[in-house]
């Protein structure tokens, strides 16, 4: 054995995650290395100090009135009809099957009612429009989503074919192992986290998660103001151009019902925006992906600041392969790094996504890594 | 009556109509999963709340937990989903350390990141801060690690992800501790 395949082994090692043959050679190695072996030590010690770290005590009275505040909250939810673990016939699913069902109900009315409106608009005047028929205008949302992120100009030099795109198999992996490349900014492909809490599970109903009011997956899709995330957070801006309000919707997640290209969120009602896609697609609903063709470097105090940190950051690609909008998925609990890292996805160039052909407004989450000042040097 | 009943054997109960072995099993996995939770979202009354959303999901769903696996992966598998769902909403929004939390310390990260946190005294109280520092997948991954002791195997079931992606993320943690906490690594080793 040497020196390199002991380091790779080293943390398996400590971790007790090697065979036995494995283990005997590597310690045969340590025996004669003082240099693996002073390694080996320092991380021993990592993990001792790691090991003594105290639980997280929660706050006076949480735990003593854990059980008791549980079987309460169960009750409650359960005169809700949200939870009921021992009746069949809603551990089967039926409560999601009836939403779904009154879901295409109300689906189907408002189109009818936006149909009859339609009718009913010629020698009208003035017009009146039921509501639902209309394209809505975003409705107002918390405060810190007042800012709007501005559209920067895409000034980074075209850098074609100097990231491959992973495949889709590699992704998860590719995601995790360090770049190689002499670049100071990297990007790979990352799977979109799972919003569901485990695969299979029911969900709650909607009058529980109404209750909660947290750690629950949003309907989709979605109508956000331009310029706000679907979190009311509002991505730090360079002085921006006039705001424009801009509908569109969010077409990610079960890969189901995805919007659909001409159709407004009024159904039949919007036809002075039936003309314009304005949906978004997650890139696993396209046919032709958008693929990275360039990405500006990060500055050197960035590079000195964060180095070798990467952040997964979602780009909204519009059709031109421009970024217009740029959000952190990761929580790097480092506002400014990641502050840097969807910066940099902004000025991001992509080969436009494509739906039967068509180029279409396209999402997709990145891994922006920055790259420290020393590998420059290497 | 129930402490040496096994996970399974209490499982097996609730799925046959008891409440009581249920209780028996949140006694023995709220405070692991609240310290997984608190990991991530590094805020009391959040974890709080996902505490309670964890034990109501699994008590739910408990009828479809597949019993060749062992409990409290699913469980914290279920405990996980639900925090990087919330995370995933609350996104940007800066880390919040709790002014009285003592784990926490100061309610500012520095912005030197070279910073050898072996300069303050309060070691405990620096691990907690150079653990924040962390993502928050790395920072997961490590604490599932050294403070659950759960196998590569597990944490992978628990993450969701492969045993290959577990170790990478591990590595990256350690290497980013080992920096920030090297004074006192030196001192021990």
């Amino acid at each position: 054995m040497n020196c390199r395949k002991c380091r790779e082994w080293l943390e398996r090692y400590l971790d007790n995650e090697l065979s036995g043959a494995e283990r005997a050679a590597l310690e045969q190695h340590l025996a004669a290395c003082p240099k693996c072996r002073r390694q080996a030590e320092e991380l021993k010690a990592l993990g001792t100090l790691l090991q003594s770290r105290a639980p997280v005590e929660p706050e006076t009275g949480f735990l003593a009135n854990f059980n008791d505040r549980f079987w309460h909250e169960v009750k409650r939810r359960r005169r809700m009809q949200s939870i009921a673990p021992e009746r069949g016939f809603f551990a089967f699913g039926w409560n999601r099957v009836l939403a779904t069902a009154a879901a295409a109900l109300l689906l189907v009315a408002v189109g009818v009612v936006g149909y009859r409106s339609l009718h009913t608009m010629v020698g009208q005047s003035p017009v009146t429009v039921p509501e639902e028929t209309v394209a809505r205008e975003p409705e107002p949302r918390s405060a810190m989503g007042e800012a709007p992120s501005p559209r920067p100009v895409a000034k980074a030099p075209a850098r074609l074919g100097a990231e491959a795109e992973p495949t889709a198999s590699a992704e998860a992996k590719a995601r995790e192992e360090p770049a190689e490349q002499s670049k100071s900014t990297s990007v790979t492909t990352v799977p979109p986290v799972p919003s569901a809490p485990v695969a299979g599970l029911v969900a709650p109903d909607k009058a529980a998660a109404a209750s909660r009011g947290k750690a629950l997956t949003e309907e989709k899709p979605l109508v956000l103001e331009d310029g706000e995330s679907s979190t009311g957070y509002s991505a730090p801006s360079s002085p921006a151009p006039t705001p424009k309000k801009q509908e569109f919707k969010i077409a990610e997640g079960s890969g189901k019902g995805g919007a659909q290209p001409g159709k407004g969120a009024g159904g039949m009602g919007g036809s002075a925006k039936m003309a314009v896609d304005t949906s978004v697609y997650p890139e696993d609903q396209l046919s032709t992906k958008p693929k990275l063709i360039s990405i500006p470097d990060a500055s050197d105090d960035a590079r000195h600041k964060y180095p070798d940190m990467e952040v997964s950051v979602w780009v909204l690609i519009e059709k031109d392969g421009s970024v217009s909008r740029a959000e952190s998925r990761s929580t790097t609990d480092n506002a400014g790094l990641e502050n840097v890292a969807t910066g940099l996805a902004r000025q991001a160039r992509f080969s436009p996504g494509k739906k039967a052909g068509v180029a279409v407004r396209a999402s997709k989450t990145i891994m922006v890594r920055i790259r420290s000042l020393k590998k420059k040097d290497d | 009556m129930n402490g040496t009943a096994t996970d399974l054997e209490l499982i097996q109960r609730v799925k046959a109509g008891e409440h009581e072995p249920f209780d028996e099993l949140m006694t023995r996995y709220n405070r692991k999963i609240y310290h997984v939770i608190y990991t991530l979202t590094r805020n009391h009354a959040d974890a709080q709340d996902l505490v309670q959303e964890t034990f109501i999901r699994a008590y739910t769903n408990i009828r479809r937990f597949d019993e060749q696996y062992r409990f409290y992966t699913w469980l914290y598998r279920i405990a996980v989903n639900l925090s990087f769902t919330f995370l995933k909403r609350r996104k940007l929004a800066p880390v919040s350390i709790e002014p009285n939390d003592p784990e926490a310390g100061e309610t500012e990260l520095p912005d030197n990141r070279g910073v050898t946190f072996a300069e303050h005294s309060d070691q405990r109280r620096n691990v907690e801060r150079a653990l924040a520092l962390l993502p928050a997948e790395q920072r997961l991954a490590i604490t599932l690690r050294t403070y659950d002791g759960l196998s590569y195997a597990e944490i992978a079931e628990v993450m969701h992800t492969s045993i290959g992606t577990v170790m990478s993320r591990l590595s990256r943690a350690r290497d980013k501790l080992r920096e920030l906490l090297q004074g006192y690594l030196r001192g021990e080793a």
